[in-house]
């Protein structure tokens, strides 16, 4: 089978027009020489069965970038029959000459003009006819995102040899055969930069629009995710429960607790997964995220990181997980990393769920607040800690170019598409780590056999008394480590892992813990639930979009000992006053 | 004069890029090179990055870069 490879600029629809080709039928998969997985889908093009592959997004051949280096790899390792170089319409004359560097590489090659839509709106004018016949090579002009001219990729045109041009002569024929206006139409998106990049509107407008993000995954995600805990209990008092009527004790606890609890883990992520990545289309898609970039530009570049970083960390305070999966729009692996290194510090929602609950057992309702508070103002303190500590492990060499592109509005489509695509991914990638953790510590908490759940004497108390001693100078006890032992796989099931502990519900849960603990012990257990490892789903995010195993390890480490030098910290402190 | 040294909404002809050169090849791919004409439409906050405009395309540059390229000012007409 002919292999045709599509690579193109960022910004240039590459993967809209992908999408409108494979539909759902990607297949991801290794190539020789190459360090990432690619997409790669078999359609008809040029009236013969082709395998189309995607490759990442370039500037240059030359380049030095992880995504140039990919395609250099791919292209010096494989076979290509042809190449089918995507370029944004209104952007031709620099888009152009990559085109001719590829077509010196593979003479092949097909040059798609995408978002001649916009290219129209914009005033600017072509002479396909004439072009292509100085080029040598097919121009096809079509709007990926509207599904225009997307048939013609299918035909078979023939051209005379023309001999490739020089850089000069590029830029001649660029002027023969595309008028640009002498002004661009494109007042709209002057009007939205003069309101978004307001010097002193801009940022309170970008903070009001990540709240209504949040505002709006969580009341739509909310209910969601009780409808799925909802299913999932009816599955199991209907189905599953008498399908288990005769079965040893212990085998019914590993499917139902391990399991079980595992599979449901990984549900309870999917609505929100959804949700964020089809808000995440929108800002993404609509060229609202690098104007956000802009703005806290500044900032940001003192903690080695960049504007992009900032967004991340903000949508982090939702959900850690899609926050990290988000990343992998930057592109530069150093300044990832470093992102993917502060995103667990941010206080999400599930830790938020935690926290409420245990100040509403020890506090009153204004001293709630002010401790509430400061638990944000430590999230952002161990952010900033972070950056300042590893960004000379991390420290980017490139400099910081990023494109502005005009705002647009995805299609639902495109929405949907992405949304349905990171949930697959992380099923695909995570669900597996995930099952295996909470098996993990459901064995810990059940074993020894014929002792009660999580109760002194098991695995899980066991590790609770050998570590005594390195938490109790922060105030934390034994029965506490085996909660915290639970929170290991999701901050959300802390509460529930104390009333597995302390046998109680609720209220009388609540109250029991204000009796026994005194109010610097639940703070310094809130300050380690804050900042040591967000969750199982969170680690194995991070361990599979960086695919680095040094950062994972970093990653668990450093937040381990972080959490326990401020909690360390504040319980000494509070112990002498 | 650098780019840094100018104001917003004025425009000038790039002359040399930095002396990095595999920065050179990412701003060349931008359209950041010899003879191009770049006009700044804003600059962020506290010396932050310049939103620059070049042909069609806009994008934003670190302001230390821009220290680094040197132009020349096109003086508006009829000024």
């Amino acid at each position: 089978m002919k292999r045709v490879a599509l690579i193109g600029m960022p910004n240039t629809g590459k993967s809209t027009l992908f999408n409108r080709i494979s539909g759902a039928s990607v297949k991801v998969g290794n190539w020789p020489g190459v360090t990432v997985d690619l997409h790669s889908v078999k359609t008809i093009l040029n009236g013969e069965l082709v395998e189309l592959i995607d490759l990442p997004g370039i500037y240059d051949l030359k380049g030095y970038s992880e995504d140039e280096i990919v395609v250099q790899d791919f292209l010096k390792n494989n076979q290509i029959d042809q190449i089918f170089y995507i370029l944004n319409s209104t952007q031709i004359d620099r888009q152009i000459e990559l085109a001719m560097d590829l077509k010196k590489m593979n003479p092949s090659i097909k040059i798609i003009a995408n978002m001649i839509d916009e290219a129209k709106a914009y005033g600017i004018t072509f002479d396909f006819d004439k072009l292509q016949a100085l080029l040598g090579c097919p121009v096809i002009p079509i709007s990926a995102k509207h599904n225009q001219g997307l048939d013609q990729l299918n035909k078979k045109i023939s051209l005379r040899n023309a001999s490739d041009p020089s850089k000069n002569d590029l830029k001649r024929i660029i002027n023969q055969t595309v008028f640009f206006p002498k002004t661009l139409n494109n007042k709209t998106t002057k009007k939205l930069d003069a309101i978004f990049l307001n010097p002193v509107f801009g940022l309170p407008i970008f903070l009001f629009v990540i709240f209504t993000v949040f505002q709006f995954v969580f009341t739509v995600g909310q209910p969601l995710q009780d409808l799925m805990a909802s299913f999932f209990t009816y599955l199991e008092q209907t189905f599953i429960n008498n399908l288990l009527l005769n079965m040893n004790v212990t085998l019914k606890s590993f499917l139902m607790e391990g399991l079980y609890a595992g599979i449901t883990t990984v549900a309870a992520f999917i609505p929100i997964i959804i949700l964020f990545f089809f808000i995440m289309t929108i800002i993404e898609d609509s060229g609202y995220f690098s104007r956000a970039a802009f703005l806290m530009d500044k900032v940001m570049e003192k903690m080695g990181l960049d504007g992009r970083a900032f967004v991340m960390m903000l949508m982090g305070f939702g959900c850690n997980v899609p926050a990290l999966m988000g990343t992998k729009i930057m592109r530069t692996k150093e300044i990832r990393f470093l992102t993917m290194l502060v995103i667990p510090f941010s206080l999400c929602s599930a830790r938020l769920q935690v926290f409420l609950f245990i100040i509403s057992a020890f506090f009153a309702a204004t001293q709630g607040a002010i401790v509430l508070f400061c638990l944000y103002l430590l999230s952002f303190f161990s952010i900033f800690i972070t950056a300042v500590i590893f960004k000379n492990k991390y420290r980017s060499h490139e400099p910081l170019v990023l494109e502005l592109p005009p705002y647009r509005f995805p299609t639902t489509k495109q929405i949907l598409i992405r949304g349905w695509q990171e949930v697959k991914h992380f099923i695909d990638r995570a669900s597996k780590f995930i099952i295996i953790g909470v098996i993990a510590i459901w064995a810990l908490t059940h074993f020894p056999e014929g002792l009660e759940v999580a109760s002194a004497d098991t695995y899980a108390g066991q590790i609770g008394n050998l570590f005594e001693p390195i938490f109790s100078p922060l105030g934390i006890e034994q029965m506490l480590i085996i909660a915290l032992i639970f929170g290991f796989i999701a901050k959300e099931i802390l509460i529930g892992a104390f009333a597995v502990i302390f046998g109680l519900e609720g209220i009388a849960l609540s109250a029991h813990l204000g009796e026994v603990f005194n109010a610097g012990q639940a703070i310094s257990f809130m300050i380690f639930t804050l900042i040591y490892t967000p969750c199982l789903s969170t680690i194995a995010t991070l361990k599979n979009e960086s695919k680095d195993r040094l950062l994972t390890f970093i990653s668990i480490t450093w937040s381990l000992m972080l959490a326990w030098l401020l909690s360390f910290a504040f319980y000494q402190l509070y112990l002498i006053v | 004069m650098t780019l840094k040294q100018l104001l917003v909404g004025q425009s000038g002809v790039i002359k040399t890029l930095t002396n990095n050169t595999q920065f050179n090849d990412r701003l060349k791919a931008l359209g950041v090179k010899k003879d191009n004409i770049v006009e700044i439409i804003r600059q962020a906050k506290f010396d932050g990055p310049f939103h620059l405009k070049i042909g069609t395309t806009e994008f934003m540059l670190r302001s230390d870069i821009a220290a680094q390229i040197d132009i020349e000012i096109i003086t508006p007409k009829a000024a």
